[in-house]
């Protein structure tokens, strides 16, 4: 049954890894915002404290989606800024039809 | 442990709903991933997700953050 949506989902959308990987990142750049500014307001140490580990993981793991996002080279961040623009220009013309 | 003040008990909610809509998403984004790099970086993400819901639900129930909480 899992299967039949996602080849239902992958024939309406125009959805790679390379999509899920940006997306990933960024929504864990979001929940490190959220944790640090959580962090930062509680006042109640036990709180503080899990909110820091929370922090520091979802950092790992942005770290490492990070590092194999260039290593496939799906994110080219030493390319220059006009470089790395025209190349998110073009792909963004794949996604009007 | 102090009581906890009313914008720490929103943020614990926030935070809360975040990681478990998140969770749901990345279950359902885990099937169409076809790199088994990235499949194994989004388990290993899921299962983090989880444990701090986890935490988070232990942390409101082992201090009765609210009312309802579990039978002791």
């Amino acid at each position: 049954m899992t299967s039949f949506f996602t080849n239902k989902t992958k024939e309406n959308m125009d959805i790679n890894d390379e999509v899920i990987a940006n997306n990933m990142m960024g929504s864990a750049a979001a929940s490190a915002q959220a944790y640090l500014s959580a962090t930062m307001t509680a006042p109640t140490p036990e709180l503080k404290a899990m909110y820091s580990s929370s922090l520091n993981q979802v950092l790992g793991g942005h770290t490492a989606v990070t590092e194999l996002a260039v290593k496939k080279g799906w994110e080219k961040p030493y390319h220059s800024p006009s470089e790395q623009l025209s190349d998110v220009y073009n792909k963004s013309k794949n996604t009007l039809s | 442990m102090r009581k906890l003040t009313e914008g720490e008990i929103l943020s614990l909610t926030g935070l809360l709903k975040m990681e478990k809509d998140g969770l749901a998403v990345s279950k359902a984004m885990q099937a169409l991933i076809t790199d088994e790099d990235l499949k194994k970086q989004a388990e290993s993400g899921i299962l983090a997700m989880e444990g701090r819901v986890k935490g988070m639900q232990q942390f409101i129930n082992e201090n009765q953050v609210t009312s309802t909480g579990e039978v002791q």
